[in-house]
């Protein structure tokens, strides 16, 4: 069995940082791993998409429509725009704080389509400065959505501890808090 | 090094470099390859030295001379890359190699970050040498080593393709031990390297006695395989035939399929041969152009693919693409509002330089503004929609030129940096000589951004970090024949209007330089956050003319600064019509930077 995992937001969130956090902790714990995410092009206000694949026979790095098991979204509106690549069944996380463009949707009608497909709607940018930053979002949401993803905590703290070498104290505060959010 | 590891793609090839013990390696950074010579330049590997390149022409000839001096040599491009490097490719075949060299060529045939999605094998077949095409991570380290092995047997240069869903994946690779890398030494064999015509043709039936030992090579490589299957379930007598990252595709979607993977071109013919043999169908799985697919036509009528239709012939090949071949469970997709979907395109940074001379350039109107290669391409998009034109590396000078020598007024080349370097010193060298009436803007921004922030000759650093001279633009203009160079800062959009104005209304070869740092380079300073006075706000939108996404309008119509993006530049404080964008002073009082900064002056 494969566990699919899509991580998106705009460039400058830490979506490449969160999903290593989450390839490294699932290659610690001796699964077949492969993610792929856009670079290049996408620098700070582009939108990021980062496709992690764990389990005991992943072959492509491609999570196909409708094929993902858990989508954690920094940001509300990118949630909505990989939302048909997660499955009928699968969990949602999105943070409630709007990186906005132009056309951006009422905040109202995008909460509303979010909890409609059953989103955990997480106050993530609240919840970071308490952590030490805004900056920290992608930890908070991290933890907030750890208990959906199966891997052993101990493995994702180390990760943690690996990909943010210089920060590991927020960072680990960071995902504390999300975890622990009521 | 040994034991397995979670690398990139792009570490895994550079990963399979360091095993096969180079001394060299260069490139020139392009997406989705320049992860390669990052990579290398940061291992600090004694003996082995790690440039980055002005241009890929140079970078492959540089890697010539270090084959040639005996040490194995590794050069990285992206595939649009070789089309500059192909000058020296294409007589490399002849001339052949002594230590082995190895050009990697990173494909983009989804055009994620490319101005085309051209095929690598179309020039590796018109050099008549070979390339191997991993499937994955772990494939990809082992082809550099083997390619390093193929490469010095066979004299010629060997290609690996690699493309950017490989090159950007990140999975366990299992890794051996480093190489050594050798010291050079320069043996004189003027009849091999000296390709004046009556030694180049000599050389050329050289090569193609040489095609027998590259075919040879391809059948007996490891690399093609055939994958056996339980032969009562394929009762539709139907096998695949798969190319490099299709492979996983077709183990992942029909795994109930007899496959042959071929990762080499030229194909194994006589394995294919064999294969096809007694198959009612086959079926052809490549990225790219259906190149593989036209070979093994030769050797099966009914061969389905790209040239029948069944596959698309452009763009990535995915799950649904295979839907029509194959029976694969469709997902059930969620059914949601499309309206909400306001599209998020790249955009100039909060703070970025760019934002300045294009703001500048839409009042000024231009009839042509050539445009180039980077992040300043962003500026054909809106508000600007100023940039006319991106075709290569360089060609806006070029394009320039040629409109002003028809007879249309005020023609603009805009180019950054690191690309006038790479392809723009000879157009502005030609425009000169030739008597262009012509303006370059060149973004002097400190970096390569587009790419990952690498530095420039402009800055003297290198791929290490070692600082070495840097180079001067204002000089290397002058001495190509520019009439007039100035510099000014894009901040500042004063003086962006008034020096644009003035050399616009001269007539010749005029740069102008406009200089100021990325804000994504690791020493840039931010200033102090604005915000938008409520009441002072009037609501005329100037700011919103700047395209800044730290600048939005909420849903009630007023005008917001996201004090997260913001990095205060003053730009918007410097467009607005009534000095209601100020910023927080030391003593916590409001301050207009629009009447400061003109005090300033």
């Amino acid at each position: 069995m494969n566990f699919n995992i899509i991580v998106c937001g705009v460039g400058g969130q830490g979506v490449v940082s969160s999903s290593n956090v989450v390839a490294l902790a699932a290659f610690k714990q001796g699964l077949d791993v492969m993610k792929y995410e856009t670079r290049g092009m996408a620098q700070q206000g582009g939108t990021v998409v980062s496709h992690v694949r764990i389990g005991d026979d992943v072959k492509t790095p491609i999570i196909r429509e409708g094929c993902a098991d858990l989508l954690i979204a920094f940001e509300p509106l990118e949630a909505i725009r990989y939302l048909n690549l997660l499955n009928v069944e699968g969990k949602l996380l999105a943070s409630t704080h709007p990186i906005k463009v132009l056309g951006y949707p009422k905040l109202g009608d995008l909460y509303g389509e979010l909890e409609s497909h059953g989103a955990e709607l997480v106050d993530a940018s609240i919840l970071a400065k308490k952590a030490g930053g805004f900056i920290m979002q992608n930890t908070v949401m991290l933890g907030a959505a750890s208990r959906h993803i199966p891997l052993d905590e101990k493995n994702i703290l180390e990760a943690i501890r690996e990909t943010f070498a210089k920060q590991v104290g927020v960072n680990l505060k960071a995902f504390e808090i999300g975890k622990n959010r009521k | 090094m040994a034991g397995k590891k979670l690398l990139l793609g792009n570490h895994a090839l550079a990963e399979g470099a360091l095993e096969a013990g180079i001394g060299f390696a260069s490139g020139y950074p392009g997406t989705p390859s320049t992860e390669i010579i990052e990579y290398l330049a940061g291992q600090n590997v004694e003996g082995l030295h790690v440039e980055w390149s002005v241009n890929e022409k140079v970078a492959l000839e540089t890697a010539v001379g270090a084959s040639y001096s005996g040490v194995r040599s590794l050069c990285a491009m992206k595939h649009v890359g070789l089309n500059v490097a192909l000058d020296p490719l294409m007589t490399l075949a002849y001339t052949g190699v002594k230590a082995g060299l190895v050009i990697i060529v990173c494909d983009d045939p989804g055009m994620f970050s490319s101005q085309n999605g051209q095929d690598t094998r179309h020039l590796v077949r018109a050099a008549k040498i070979m390339c191997l095409e991993p499937k994955d991570g772990q494939q990809a380290k082992e082809m550099v080593v083997e390619a390093f092995e193929l490469s010095e047997k066979l004299g010629i240069p060997v290609v690996v393709k690699s493309l950017t869903r490989l090159s950007h994946t990140t999975s366990p690779v299992v890794l051996g031990e480093r190489k050594k890398p050798a010291a050079g030494t320069f043996k004189k064999d003027s009849a091999s390297f000296v390709m004046i015509p009556q030694n180049a043709r000599p050389r050329r039936e050289i090569l193609f006695e040489k095609q027998a030992d590259i075919l040879k090579a391809c059948e007996e490589s490891g690399f093609n395989k055939l994958t056996a299957i339980d032969e009562a379930k394929n009762n539709s007598r139907r096998g695949i035939i798969a190319c490099g990252t299709s492979i996983n595709l077709a183990q992942e979607h029909a795994k109930d399929v007899p496959l042959l993977e071929c990762g080499t071109w030229p194909i194994p013919q006589k394995n294919v041969e064999e294969f096809v043999k007694g198959l009612d169908e086959v079926v052809l799985l490549e990225e790219g152009d259906p190149i593989v697919e036209e070979e093994v036509r030769v050797f099966h009528k009914n061969v389905l693919g790209k040239l029948t239709g069944h596959l698309p012939l452009y763009g990535e090949l995915n799950p649904e693409c295979l839907e029509v071949l194959f029976e694969i469970n469709v997902p059930e997709v969620r059914e949601f509002n499309h309206e909400l979907l306001a599209p998020r395109p790249p955009v100039f940074c909060p703070g970025c330089p760019h934002r300045g001379t294009f703001y500048v350039l839409k009042k000024l109107g231009a009839e042509a503004n050539m445009g180039d290669i980077g992040c300043y391409a962003l500026g054909v998009q809106k508000p600007f929609e100023v940039l006319d034109t991106c075709l290569c590396m360089g060609a806006g000078i070029g394009q320039a030129a040629g409109a002003s020598h028809v007879g249309v007024k005020k023609s603009l080349a805009l180019i950054g940096d690191s690309t006038f370097l790479h392809s723009g010193i000879t157009g502005l060298l030609n425009s000169a000589y030739n008597g262009a009436d012509i303006t370059i803007v060149i973004f002097d921004n400190g970096n390569i951004a587009m790419t990952g922030h690498q530095p420039t000759p402009l800055t003297g650093i290198r791929a290490n970090g070692v600082k070495g001279k840097p180079a001067n633009l204002s000089e290397i203009c002058r001495a190509c024949g520019a009439e007039t160079v100035l510099e000014y800062d894009p901040r500042k959009l004063g003086e962006t209007d008034s020096t644009l104005k003035k050399v616009l209304q001269e007539n010749g070869v005029k740069v102008v330089i406009a200089k100021a740092p990325c804000t994504r380079i690791p020493d840039f300073k931010a200033g102090p956050t604005h915000y938008v006075d409520q009441q002072a706000c009037v609501k005329c939108g100037k700011c919103l003319e700047l395209g800044c996404p730290a600048i939005v309008k909420d849903d009630a119509g007023r005008i917001t600064i996201d004090e997260v993006l913001c990095v205060g530049c003053t730009l918007c404080a410097q467009a607005c019509s009534t000095g209601a964008i100020k910023t927080m002073g030391r003593a916590g009082n409001a301050v207009n930077t629009k009447t400061s900064l003109e005090g300033g002056k």
